[in-house]
């Protein structure tokens, strides 16, 4: 089939090679422009760490550790006035580790997946997935009798457009 | 026949303007669509409605925070932005920003609290008044 004629495009089917042609310079464009333009802004880090720095709030009162928030009726979210809801919609996580007493104790919250990926992440095992797996932050502090309090928390809200 | 017909009986002409059209259309949507993702409105939503969630993140009820004469005002003229530029939901804890006739962004704050908030364009003003949850239920200012 003859494509072109001396004065251009002259047949019905070519229309379709036509489109298909401005299909492909569409996309090109589109791409190089959400590519130059279309930036994501990252704040899961600072969110983990207004996160870490809420349960800190109410682990740490008058340079002791409050235990009771290892005790199982103890609701922590609530007493770091954290929304529920949101927090266990499966952006979020916090881990709280007490080391080094009679028996550790650890509890956690929210995205279970995020206590492994925030590990290989502090450990720098893993250096490609940060926009996949969540921003974490720790806070390890040495406290009362030579224990150690370590408080992991990770986010991964990335909001919408709507 | 003309010159402008061929052989088939079709018109050149009439076909040549069809696609002239076709093409001028079509690279006025792609200048159009350029110049609306290169003004970065939808990035500018973003960044605000993130800057906003992280403050109400770290407030604490009782806290009244003003935001005054910042760009967004301009941004939102500029393109023809409603009025609620800045809107948030409390029953799903979502702060929205709206800077043109889209849609907006939206973004979440964990904090368990309501927001109160008024808007005031001559003053180029928003006020957030951070409340315990619940306490929120129609008294929002438009």
């Amino acid at each position: 089939m003859k494509m072109w004629n001396k004065l251009g495009y002259y047949r019905v089917d070519d229309i379709a090679a036509f489109f298909f042609a401005f299909a492909i310079i569409a996309i090109g464009v589109s791409a190089a422009v959400y590519g130059f333009y279309g930036q994501d802004i990252d704040i899961r880090g600072e969110e983990a760490r207004v996160l870490n720095y809420k349960i800190y709030n109410i682990l740490r009162h008058r340079d002791v550790v409050n235990l009771e928030v290892f005790e199982e009726n103890f609701d922590l979210l609530d007493a770091a006035n954290i929304d529920k809801n949101i927090f266990n919609n499966g952006d979020y996580y916090y881990r709280i580790k007490l080391l080094g007493g009679s028996e550790d104790k650890v509890i956690f919250d929210g995205n279970p997946d995020y206590g492994i990926e925030c590990d290989l992440e502090l450990e720098n095992l893993d250096k490609i997935a940060s926009k996949v797996f969540p921003i974490c932050h720790l806070t390890i502090e040495k406290v009362n009798f030579g224990m150690e309090l370590r408080i992991l928390t990770a986010s991964n809200q990335k909001g919408e457009r709507i | 026949m003309y010159k402008g017909m061929n052989k088939k009986g079709v018109d050149t002409l009439t076909e040549r303007i069809v696609f002239l059209v076709l093409i001028a259309l079509f690279f006025g949507l792609m200048f159009a669509g350029v110049t609306l993702v290169g003004r970065q409105i939808t990035l500018y939503e973003q960044v605000y409605a993130k800057q906003i969630a992280l403050i109400v993140d770290k407030a604490e009820p009782g806290m009244d925070i003003e935001f005054t004469n910042f760009k967004i005002f301009k941004l939102a003229a500029d393109n023809n932005a409603p009025n609620d530029i800045v809107s948030f939901n409390n029953e799903l804890n979502i702060v929205t920003v709206r800077l043109s006739s889209g849609k907006g962004y939206n973004y979440k704050f964990f904090n368990d609290v309501d927001v109160v908030w008024n808007i005031i364009p001559d003053r180029q003003l928003i006020t957030i008044k951070i409340v315990e949850s619940k306490e929120v239920k129609d008294e929002n200012v438009e």
